[in-house]
């Protein structure tokens, strides 16, 4: 029965997914004026979150996993988090893609379910971060009113961020390999985080600062100078996942900023010469290209990570081993790394697969949004946060297929990990933010265009000059063309 | 006013310049995405399979209690392995043995077929249907394994090799689509004896696929394309055999030191001439003669369904005694039977080298078929200018050189025999080819060990073929 159970319950996940994508689809047709169909896309889509939860906790009471996951408190505070967080920014962002929202919501919800499944304290501990991020996100359009002129902020933004790369070497936390992890101290309680995380932010900002006008040489200098810095000191700490996302950030602001595609060009040759010293001189970097050659060559050594995640996503196929059936903790750092093997263990490749159409789905809201914006910062602070979570989606997903050299970065919004996530939600929140604005500027051009056009029409009812009939006629004409 | 139009219009073009970049990232990214999909189907159709079934996936152990795992038939229908009772249990006698390291069994440090597609006889094929049946019976059926291989020859085939007395393998497969027709190795044992523990490892090392082997004479076929690749005028090039060479000091004899005279490549083949193989080796080089090993399979992975060992060629540089003793098929090469009969079946075949398999089709519970293997190329790397030549050379060996016992015009066999010296004692016995030689239906590699020369298994190689022929 309980078997029964599960095999429905993976046609309703791929189905649940699939329906969420459809109804983005709708949503988008509508946006365009495509469709007129009057169907509430965004609330039904929202909705399947409930209904994914409702799902899940149904199966995982069969199972009988009844402390954790498959605790009726658990799943009721995780949807709870979720219909509060939809309704307050719905008033907060007024005017924000809401398919934007449920995306991220899918996937915070989404990611704090399985990891639950592998670990239930860890769990727990990603609801929390979850729903901090979401307070912080919440809070965002507060925060940034109250930062004069965001945009000329260059030189702080450049401070703040190295300083926050090169906390690591002062106040050292390893975690797993790396050197980018940091501490602070409040209550005294150790609080770890990644600064090369909350330094993305700042780094996007910095970037956007830089080429939001006329460029200079030495503009263009200085960004390059600086990230060049950053990525240095970021491989120094063996971080060469973030360092990658850097570079990458990097030559994607660069050429939309200056739209100098010789410097794009030669940073990327450089960037090429540069792996290849690397290949060459650090012995940690040589093992994992080996082992993302061929994985069987050494499959307890540098293969063993890759060729694990492999297994996991391989045994049980396109429709997965249903939730709770597989065997994801076999797998090293499943929680954080190797989430997307564990998601494809259980829920199955077609799942998976459509998660990776979620990702675009996101990107494409996200490109959406930087060309409707007016201000050349915004969008270049868009377009950053945007090509900065794509690279590092791609990054990690490649990682764990053995499509690329695997690279320790985390998958947004789904990976446990406070920094990344709550980091993440403050990008898409920023995204949103500027959203916001846009709609707003947009409905007060809209106001002040009815405004002068009630102004004429009741000079003309009063009769009129000849100038205000010349002038309304101007509007008339550009309305018409419009 | 048009002074500002023309600013206006300059920004606006300036704009959509900017946002036609924005796209174009977005266009890149989506591009690099939708490549990783790709990728990833990919792995699920392809790649997946192979991978997953191998030992080292953890949850190939992990067997689920509410699946009655499937039984393994061979081509004739014949079971050789099912599950009774939650049990498994395989054929007793000849039989079982025979079949013992094909099969295998599922542990930490399992082998063979139960251990490779312990996942798949696992799957429950017609899920849901069976899911709804289970709620009343409680029970749910795994996929069945259908084998290529013919539970009859491979008895024979076991028969004949315990008769000689000797360790060893014997493969017989065709060689037009890969199909392994049997495959054994002694000494077996009864699965009612086995401990399931590795304590005794002779009896359990599956001789065929996981035994690494020098070739001996078997070689030279490898060696032979290497000269017909860098010594144009091969066929008229002739070489006065003494019956051994001396290469600065170097001494290689020719079987009991015999003076073949004069003689071309045709004719050292045909008589397994070793003095003119190591002349031709010191010709022309070592390098050459890995270019071909290593598209023969050597230094590589070999893909098959059960562990394979991967064949070894000298990777280093070497000295003139080495060269010469690598030509010949001594020196620091190692291969498995499985490779030398895919090599040479590949000769037969008109140099097209097929992938050996032994599993024909995965069925569901109710025989639908569930997965069936095609036939498929490993590669052409064998010209067919090559393999005729070679075809022929080898017809001759038979015919009236080193494997003329076996002469007989019904059964047409073609081959090369070998006699790997191991050690000043020991020598092991090879005879590996294909019959018939206008058109190969079979092709076959028999290995005794410690059997002094190849009389044995040429005798093997006959009675074998005949049976084929009586199918």
């Amino acid at each position: 029965m309980l078997k029964l159970a599960i095999l429905i319950s993976k046609y309703l996940y791929i189905g649940y997914i699939s329906l969420f994508l459809i109804f983005s689809w709708g949503y988008v047709l509508e946006e365009r004026g495509l469709s007129n169909s009057r169907v509430r896309y965004s609330m039904h889509q929202f909705n399947l979150i409930l209904v994914f939860n409702i799902t899940t906790y149904i199966i995982m009471y069969l199972s009988g996993m009844r402390s954790g996951i498959g605790s009726l408190g658990f799943i009721v505070t995780l949807s709870i988090i979720m219909v509060i967080f939809k309704l307050l920014s719905k008033k907060i962002f007024e005017g924000s893609c809401p398919i934007l929202w449920n995306s991220i919501l899918f996937l915070i919800n989404l990611g704090v379910i399985i990891i639950c499944r592998i670990d239930y304290v860890l769990g727990l501990k990603q609801l929390m971060f979850a729903m901090l991020g979401l307070i912080v996100a919440l809070m965002m359009p507060m925060i940034l009113k109250v930062v004069p002129k965001i945009e000329i902020l260059g030189l702080i933004y450049l401070v703040v961020m190295l300083g926050l790369v090169l906390l690591p070497f002062f106040y050292k936390e390893s975690q797993g390999g790396s050197l980018n992890w940091s501490y602070i101290t409040i209550f005294n309680r150790r609080i770890t985080f990644q600064p090369s995380e909350l330094a993305k932010i700042v780094y996007i900002f910095f970037l956007s600062s830089l080429f939001r006008k006329q460029n200079s040489k030495f503009k263009i200098g200085l960004a390059t100078i600086t990230s060049a810095t950053l990525v240095i000191i970021l491989v120094i700490q063996k971080d060469l996942g973030t360092a990658l996302i850097y570079f990458m950030t990097y030559i994607t602001l660069l050429y939309v900023g200056t739209g100098n595609i010789t410097l794009s060009g030669l940073a990327i040759v450089l960037a090429s010469i540069g792996s290849f010293v690397a290949y060459k001189g650090f012995p940690h970097v040589a093992v994992r290209i080996d082992s993302w050659k061929n994985p069987l060559s050494d499959p307890f050594g540098g293969g063993y990570q890759v060729l694990q995640s492999l297994f996991s996503m391989g045994t049980y196929g396109y429709l997965g081993s249903g939730l709770g059936q597989g065997y994801p903790e076999i797998v090293p750092v499943v929680e954080s790394d190797f989430i997307y093997s564990a998601i494809g263990e259980e829920f199955g490749g077609i799942f998976a697969i459509l998660l990776i159409v979620i990702y675009i789905l996101i990107f494409y809201r996200i490109a959406n949004i930087a060309l409707r914006s007016n201000k050349k910062f915004n969008s270049l602070v868009v377009v950053g946060i945007g090509s900065l979570l794509y690279v590092q989606t791609i990054l990690i997903i490649g990682g764990v297929m053995g499509i690329l050299p695997l690279t320790g970065v985390t998958l947004p919004l789904i990976s446990a990990g406070g920094s990344s996530l709550i980091i993440t939600i403050i990008m898409i929140s920023i995204v949103q933010w500027i959203q916001r604005n846009n709609m707003i500027e947009k409905k007060l051009e809209i106001e002040e265009a009815k405004k002068h056009r009630e102004y004429i029409i009741e000079h003309r009812n009063r009769g009129l000059f000849e100038k205000d009939i010349k002038a309304y006629k101007d509007v008339v004409s550009e309305e018409s063309e419009e | 006013m048009e002074i500002e139009s023309k600013e206006e219009k300059m920004k606006k073009g300036m704009e959509g310049k900017f946002k036609n970049k924005i796209r174009f990232i977005f266009i890149i990214n989506l591009i690099f995405m939708l490549f990783i999909i790709i990728s990833i189907i990919k792995f699920y159709r392809e790649d997946s399979f192979g991978l997953v079934n191998k030992t080292l996936n953890p949850r190939v152990f992990i067997e689920d209690e509410n699946v009655i795992k499937g039984s393994i038939y061979d081509s004739n229908g014949m079971e050789v392995a099912k599950t009774v009772d939650g049990r498994r249990v395989y054929k007793k006698g000849i039989m079982g043995e025979s079949f013992f390291h094909l099969i295998g069994y599922v542990k930490e440090e399992g082998f063979g077929l139960e251990s490779n597609y312990s996942l798949a006889l696992q799957k429950v094929g017609g899920e849901l249907n069976q899911r709804i049946n289970a709620i009343e019976e409680k029970k749910v059926y795994g996929n069945n394994l259908h084998l290529t291989i013919d539970g009859n020859m491979q008895k024979k085939a076991y028969e004949q090799i315990v008769q000689s007395g000797k360790n060893g393998s014997i493969i017989m497969l065709e060689p037009s689509t890969g199909k392994v027709i049997a495959m054994v190795s002694n000494p077996s044992i009864n699965y009612d004896n086995a401990k399931y523990n590795k304590s005794d490892e002779k009896k359990f090392l599956n001789r065929s696929t996981s035994g690494l082997y020098a070739p001996g004479s078997v070689f030279k076929v490898v060696s032979s394309i290497t000269i017909m690749e860098n010594r144009k005028d091969y066929e008229s090039e002739k070489y006065e055999c003494t019956g051994h060479i001396n290469i600065d000091g170097n001494i290689i004899k020719c079987y009991n030191e015999v003076a073949h005279g004069e003689i071309t490549l045709e004719d050292a083949i045909e008589q397994s001439c070793n003095t003119y193989f190591a002349y031709m080796g010191n010709e022309i080089g070592i390098d050459k003669l890995r270019e071909t090993a290593e598209k023969l399979n050597f230094n590589g992975e070999f893909d098959f369904e059960i562990e394979v060992s991967k064949s070894k060629f000298t990777k280093e540089e070497v000295g003139t005694s080495e060269l010469m003793q690598t030509y010949i098929g001594q020196g620091k090469t190692l291969t498995t039977p499985l490779n030398m009969v895919t090599i040479l079946g590949g000769v037969g075949n008109g140099g097209i080298m097929m992938k050996p398999y032994v599993v024909d089709y995965i069925s569901d519970y109710r025989g639908k078929v569930v997965n069936r293997t095609k036939p498929s190329m490993i590669n052409k790397n064998i010209t067919l200018e090559q393999s005729t030549k070679l075809n022929d050379m080898l017809i001759k060996v038979v015919e009236s050189g080193t494997g003329k016992s076996i002469k007989n015009n019904e059964l047409k066999i073609a081959g090369k025999t070998g006699s790997a010296e191991i050690t000043e004692e020991v020598t092991h016995g090879w005879f590996v080819g294909y019959a018939p030689y206008d058109m190969p239906k079979i092709a076959i590699a028999v290995l005794l060990e410690d059997s002094e020369n190849s009389k044995a298994t040429l005798k093997i190689v006959e009675k074998l073929i005949e049976e084929y022929e009586k199918l």
